[in-house]
């Protein structure tokens, strides 16, 4: 992922910009690269129409070269690693370096240039979820195009029609390619800045993997029962914390590329639903939620006013979703007395130790080694004890003190005093 | 038959001064027996003549049953000890007793007889010398001279048979043992299964089929387990009826190590035609034949009839040999029948002689590929596959530990690093057991 290539964060896309200006402007932009898999703070456009950047969870956006009114970005499909939580890497398909790939940002009216070049194994092409545009750019392999040949670069010309919350993904062996991570975020801003304006924009993806303990690679083949699910290839505690000031108002949009519905549930906030991959939402037409369920293939805008501090809860609503890779067939032990067969197992198996008689918080709390490469399938740790988590958790953390770009971790919130449950002692 | 008479007479005469004059030429011949087994089973036999020997033999089989018993030491206990081998070993006595009858002249004989026929009366008495025995003297001694010489090849091969039985008994006895001690552990891990399915079962998380499912196994493994003890104990008791003894023997609890390379030996076939015994046997029979097909050209009317040198294979009892010489009036046969037996005779020797040494290199290149095999596998087992064996355990715990597999796969992987070992300790027995047959195989007829 650290190759000698270009490395670049979106907030570096002049320096990116600088390079390409060495070469001609009429060859291909050259490809930008992020740095890690920390979340980019948000980059303002250094050129083109003025917008409100969005933040990707751990991710970044593509910087962009402008070219006689065309906005030209290059995307490169590639095997990437991907770090999937401190611990644990995956060996995945991803655009630029990254899985997912960068976020595309434009503009309502940009007329678009995006450059695809296929370094993958097989070939491939790329649909844009959502947009309005001609029938041969929407990127079905062998419906509306050739595919991409190994090796060989397509390009893409569209205008950016309407506003709104799009997403872009392979539309060749489209189930291995995604099952191997291939996907982006895409985002068209209104042409009025002011228009939907948010203070904090965050924007992710939903995926899920299958990736065997002690592995690398997803096993494309499976449907169901997957073992990782994951924003933007990330589970926890791999994810970023959303940091949000006090008061402004938030954004997160969340596109599903997995095979199931997942429902986003945030503690503390009622929300209201503004807008799908299909458009925003007419004010009089937002409902009310706490859990926003995304449909499998689709996208889901929410808006609230972060008006109460803390730390709270971001997660989908399926426990299983919330916990890293299990053995689905593993019996349950709780409630069965093997104190006096546990002296016994230890004669046969002397690292044994016996587990689950009492439910499995332990395991939230216990580091034991692992097969390699594989993450706990609960961890993390909050100022209280154990989070007992994994997959697709994190935390917003709404503080007073935060500078408005600041999106860096404000650390555990301070409670005021007498707010946080107590053990009775009569 | 008069002959018959006189024979009988012979050698109730000849028995008491016999066992005291063959004395010398039985111990000489046992030496030699004992000399040639120690050069090549590396132990000397014992063969205790009095109340002295018997004392000296006792001390040290106690010396080498005072610590548990290494191969090498139960072969030395057992050539010290066999019974059997002794019985073997006054095969010898007999043989010298008989050369040394044939080396004599026959005694003078007297006869007296009484006849009656009705009221008659008749009574001959007479004195006379064996003439046809005197005649055959050479022929006779010439034999059992032979005769000697194989019988003394025959006890060797009883030693050395004794000790590669013993051998063989050891590898199995022992590999039996720490077979046992596995399924020990084996029948360990499926109790243990069985009961933590009792309490799954009994806390509610499990149904009924998974528990009967336990308890199944545990019933199976148990009866190999009682297979294995029974294997265990037969196996101790072959090795002490080999010892000479009823129990009061220890055993190590492991078998050695094989070494790290297989042996390596050059003209394996031409050291079994040098050296086989059975071949030597052969050899002399041949020899034999020659000269009496020799020997019916020249006194046609010698009926030579050899009883053949046929090995006695069954265990423990002497060889038979034996002859018998008559001389006849050449009154319709004028001894060309004779003749062309004598020649059929030599020819069969000389065939037997061919086969046997054909026999002897087929036999010898096949122990000495099994034993090169059976070095391949054990230390395949060794090596490769229980080491893996070990691994996937580890990785297995390492499953358990992240919740991604439960007790009962880590117990499956448990009794499948147990039956590798099982299967490790069966291919090291067999490696032993080639590597004992390859040894004997160059002396001997497996
Ligand atoms: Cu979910």
């Amino acid at each position: 992922m650290l190759n000698r290539r270009t490395l670049l964060s979106a907030a570096a896309g002049s320096a990116a910009f600088a390079a390409v200006h060495r070469s001609a402007l009429a060859a291909l932009p050259e490809p930008a690269y992020p740095a890690g898999p920390a979340t980019a703070p948000p980059a303002l456009p250094a050129n083109g129409r003025p917008f409100q950047p969005v933040v990707t969870l751990n991710g970044w956006s593509a910087p962009w070269r402008m070219n006689n009114g065309w906005k030209e970005f290059h995307l490169v499909a590639e095997p990437v690693q991907r770090e999937m939580a401190p611990g644990m890497m995956a060996n995945l398909w991803g655009y630029n370096g990254q899985s997912p790939g960068p976020t595309i940002e434009v503009v309502e009216g940009d007329r678009l240039r995006i450059f695809v070049t296929n370094k993958l194994p097989e070939h491939t092409t790329i649909h844009w979820h959502g947009m309005l545009l001609p029938n041969g750019m929407d990127g079905v392999g062998g419906l509306t195009q050739p595919h991409i040949p190994v090796g060989k670069t397509y390009v893409y010309e569209f205008a950016a029609r309407k506003s709104g919350t799009f997403m872009y993904h392979p539309h060749a062996d489209e189930m291995v390619q995604m099952a191997m991570g291939l996907m982006g975020s895409f985002i068209v801003h209104p042409r009025d800045p002011m228009l939907h304006r948010v203070d904090r924009d965050f924007v992710f993806l939903l995926n899920a993997y299958d990736i065997e303990p002690g592995s690398a690679t997803p096993k494309v083949m499976t449907m169901t029962d997957f073992n990782l699910w994951s924003w933007n290839s990330r589970v926890f505690p791999g994810i970023d914390p959303l940091a949000i000031r006090q008061g402004d108002r938030v954004r997160i949009r969340v596109g599903n590329l997995t095979m199931t519905n997942h429902p986003i549930h945030l503690h503390g906030y009622d929300f209201r639903v503004t807008g799908t991959d299909g458009g925003w939402v007419p004010p009089a037409a937002q409902w009310p939620e706490v859990s926003a369920d995304i449909p499998v293939g689709a996208m889901r805008c929410i808006e609230f006013d972060a008006t109460e501090p803390g730390d709270w809860a971001l997660h989908c609503h399926k426990a299983h979703h919330t916990m890293n890779a299990m053995g689905h067939a593993v019996p349950t032990m709780i409630g069965v007395d093997h104190g006096h067969v546990t002296k016994r197992m230890v004669s046969l198996i002397p690292d044994y130790m016996a587990m689950g008689q009492n439910g499995m918080a332990e395991m939230g709390d216990m580091e034991m080694p692992l097969p390699e490469n594989t993450l706990p399938m609960m961890t993390g740790r909050g100022p209280f004890g154990p989070l007992e988590m994994g997959g697709m958790f994190t935390v917003a953390k709404v503080r007073r003190n935060l500078a408005r770009n600041d999106y860096r971790d404000p650390g555990w919130y301070d409670h005021p005093a007498g707010t946080v449950a107590y053990e009775w002692k009569g | 038959m008069p002959h018959s008479r006189s024979w009988a007479a012979l050698a109730a005469l000849l028995a008491l001064p016999l066992a005291a004059c063959t004395q010398p030429l039985t111990r000489q011949a046992f030496d030699d027996v004992a000399s040639r087994t120690e050069s090549i089973a590396g132990a000397r036999p014992a063969w205790p003549q009095d109340a002295a020997e018997t004392a000296v033999n006792a001390e040290a089989i106690r010396q080498l049953l005072a610590k548990p018993l290494d191969a090498e030491a139960a072969m030395r206990v057992a050539l010290l000890n066999n019974p059997r081998l002794r019985a073997d070993f006054s095969a010898l006595g007999l043989s010298a007793a008989d050369l040394q009858a044939a080396r004599r002249p026959p005694n003078p004989g007297f006869s007296f007889a009484r006849l009656r026929r009705g009221s008659d009366i008749e009574i001959d008495r007479g004195i006379g010398v064996d003439l046809l025995g005197l005649l055959s003297l050479p022929l006779l001694s010439d034999i059992e001279a032979r005769h000697f010489e194989t019988a003394k090849l025959n006890a060797t091969r009883h030693a050395l048979n004794l000790a590669t039985k013993t051998r063989t008994a050891w590898y199995q006895a022992v590999a039996a043992a720490q077979t046992l001690a596995l399924h020990d552990r084996l029948r360990d891990a499926a109790s243990v299964q069985a009961d933590l399915a009792r309490e799954m079962r009994r806390a509610g998380n499990i149904p009924l089929l998974d528990q009967a499912r336990a308890q199944l196994l545990q019933a199976e493994i148990a009866l190999a387990h009682a297979a294995a003890r029974q294997q265990a104990w037969l196996t101790q008791q072959r090795l002490g009826l080999l010892l000479g003894l009823e129990d009061g023997f220890a055993l190590p609890d492991r078998l050695p190590e094989p070494p790290e390379q297989a042996r390596r030996i050059a003209d394996i076939e031409a050291q079994a035609i040098a050296n086989r015994l059975d071949i030597r046997i052969a050899e002399a029979e041949l020899a034999a034949m020659a000269r009496a097909d020799g020997l019916s050209n020249a006194t046609r009317f010698v009926n030579l009839l050899e009883g053949g040198l046929v090995r006695n294979s069954e265990s423990g009892r002497a060889d038979q040999t034996g002859y018998e010489l008559r001389f006849e009036l050449p009154l319709f046969d004028f001894g060309d029948i004779k003749s062309s037996r004598a020649a059929y005779r030599h020819a069969q020797a000389r065939d037997n002689l061919a086969a046997l040494a054909q026999e002897a290199r087929a036999e010898t290149r096949a122990a000495h590929a099994t034993y090169n095999t059976a070095f391949d596998l054990q230390r395949q087992r060794r090596t490769e596959i229980l080491p893996l064996h070990q691994r996937i355990q580890e990785e297995m715990l390492l499953r358990y530990n992240g919740m991604l597999a439960g007790p009962f796969d880590l117990l499956a992987e448990t009794r499948a690093g147990l039956m590798a070992a099982i299967a490790a300790i069966e291919a090291q027995r067999d490696f032993w057991l080639a590597d004992s047959a390859l040894r004997f195989v160059i002396h001997d007829a497996l």
